[in-house]
């Protein structure tokens, strides 16, 4: 068996940890270093198997005085899944008015996740 | 015709963006009845409104906020006070006796007179022009901060196929939205051996896309008439100048510059306030009080962050002093102690100390080059403090260090702040 490691730079927070990962063949971690809190560890861990981030973009509204609001998804999406997620928010045209925190879709590409506006705008 | 108004405020703050809100709201909650918040855009929030991405607010709200997010929090809590907003409204002129003149569609011109002003305006990019590419003047060179209005507030994409000269925080954050909205980024291009970019952001936003970083690489031609066709790049020698024979050719239509921001100061200089010729910005005491009594500078207009909770921070203390200074608590000092960027460090801020009850005063600083490990220690006069070691350090991400009360108490002309590489 052999053990192999891995160096990850933490995004939980800006101060950006190198944290080192060491696993084996079978994928089973062995040791966490570099990590300065426990967020650091269970984001190395993730990052191992499938990096999630939360998603941010813009849809367009219909007769805002805003073309755009601004949206993010409410819980990290699989980063494999980012591109799918994208074309699901793009095919969104919300009607104004639009409010800050107002979901705009439920469960997008089946991630569990919901599309939430960031931003808000009134009837033009 | 517009009628001329004359105004009386405690504290007037120039700018509506994240340091203007904050050191309105501090003002406001430290005692200034009459505060004025003057901002030449529409609504609140400067920048934040179309930095769409998250990461803001980790260390203030100790969680994760998108810009508008951010901003609205503080809007929400300006709307709660008789904080007076002129919106539209664009200052001209500024005396050393804090006179503002102002004008606006609505309001005319208008003259306030201030007790204390803060100084809010924050940067503005550096655009082609300060770089000198050969090439014709096609349409399609942007810079990231404008392509990032378009994108996000106006709704335009202004490409398909993008190159990127510069790997500061807006181009970095740019490359993925860009490639989010179905661009193709060819590459990212730096000057630099390093990025100047947080390291968060060249995880997310390139390694996350597989988005190529071309480090010690510039953009030696821009080729098109009327439209970006491509652009020429090549390799630097240590001198930064391009090495004949290294030139490579990416076909794009598109070329978004992140070259750095430049603090905004022309009203800062109309009123006298002393500038620093390495932050661009103002130089202020610990209170964020520039040479001229009464007015103050908080946010990028005093030196560039990457982070805004810090220019939250900065404008709740800029704010919070501007307020005793309107009561008249705030004394112009007698004994400034200076404070000295010392081995590997490009600046501070505060660049002056006012000693008198000076307790807690932290000191924000950068390194001039990445280091992987750094000793960093402070001296007063001649003693040395506690020295701490600190990891990764770059000239992208701020640093900050809390100076000794029991030390500064003893110094007599000045601080330096010194960082030394550990092997």
């Amino acid at each position: 068996m052999t053990i192999k490691e891995q160096t990850i730079t933490c995004t939980v927070c800006p101060k950006g940890c190198r944290v080192t990962v060491t696993y084996d063949d079978n994928g089973e971690v062995k040791k966490i270093t570099g990590n300065s809190c426990s967020r650091g560890e269970k984001y190395a861990r993730n990052e191992l198997v499938d990096p999630k981030r939360v998603l941010t973009s813009t849809v367009r509204v219909v007769g805002g005085v805003k073309p755009v609001v601004s949206v993010k998804t409410d819980a990290p999406v699989s980063l494999k899944k980012m591109m799918e997620c994208m074309t699901a928010i793009n095919t969104l045209r919300p009607n104004a008015p639009v409010k800050m925190g107002e979901v705009l879709m439920q469960n997008i590409a089946g991630t569990s996740a919901n599309v939430v506006a960031t931003s808000e705008t009134e009837t033009a | 015709m517009a009628k001329e108004k004359k105004l009386q405020y405690d504290v007037a703050v120039i700018g509506g963006g994240p340091a203007g809100l904050a050191a309105a709201l501090a003002a406001y909650d430290n005692g200034a009845k009459k505060v004025a918040m003057i901002e030449r855009a529409g609504e609140l929030g400067g920048i934040l409104d179309q930095c769409i991405h998250n990461g803001f607010g980790l260390h203030y709200f100790k969680e994760e906020l998108t810009g508008p997010e951010y901003a609205y929090r503080f809007i929400k809590k300006v709307e709660e006070t008789k904080i007076k907003v002129y919106l539209n409204t664009m200052v001209t002129d500024i005396t050393h006796e804090r006179e503002i003149t102002a004008y606006s569609e609505h309001y005319g011109q208008l003259k306030i007179s201030a007790k204390a002003i803060v100084l809010a305006m924050g940067s503005r990019e550096r655009t082609r022009g300060a770089l000198n590419i050969p090439g014709q003047r096609p349409a399609g060179i942007f810079t990231a901060g404008t392509a990032q209005r378009l994108v996000n507030i106006e709704g335009y994409m202004p490409g398909s196929t993008v190159v990127i000269l510069g790997s500061g925080d807006i181009g970095l954050i740019m490359a993925r939205r860009m490639t989010l909205e179905g661009a193709k980024v060819e590459a990212v291009i730096e000057l630099l051996p390093y990025s100047g970019g947080l390291q968060r952001n060249i995880v997310q936003c390139l390694n996350d896309f597989n988005i190529p970083l071309y480090l010690s690489h510039t953009v030696t031609q821009i080729h098109g008439h009327s439209r970006v066709t491509g652009i020429t790049y090549a390799k630097v020698d240590e001198n930064r100048q391009p090495i004949a024979g290294t030139e490579k050719y990416i076909a794009c239509d598109t070329l978004l510059l992140s070259v750095g921001l430049i603090p905004e100061n022309e009203l800062s200089k109309k009123c006298g306030v002393q500038l620093d010729p390495i932050t661009g910005g103002p130089i202020v005491d610990q209170r964020m009080q520039t040479h001229v009594p009464g007015v103050f500078a908080c946010g990028n207009v005093a030196h560039i962050h990457d982070l805004v909770d810090y220019v939250t921070e900065e404008g709740m203390l800029a704010g919070k002093n501007a307020a005793r200074a309107a009561r008249g608590k705030l004394k112009t000092p007698k004994k400034l102690l200076t404070v000295i960027p010392g081995d590997n460090v490009r600046y501070v801020l505060p660049q002056l100390i006012a000693k008198k009850k000076a307790k807690k005063v932290q000191i924000s600083f950068r390194v001039a080059g990445p280091m992987e490990r750094g000793k960093l220690s402070v001296l007063y006069d001649v003693t040395s403090g506690k020295s701490k070691t600190r990891k990764h350090l770059a000239p992208g991400e701020m640093e900050r260090v809390g100076l000794e009360a029991k030390l500064l108490k003893k110094t007599k002309q000045n601080v330096t702040i010194q960082v030394k590489e550990r092997k």
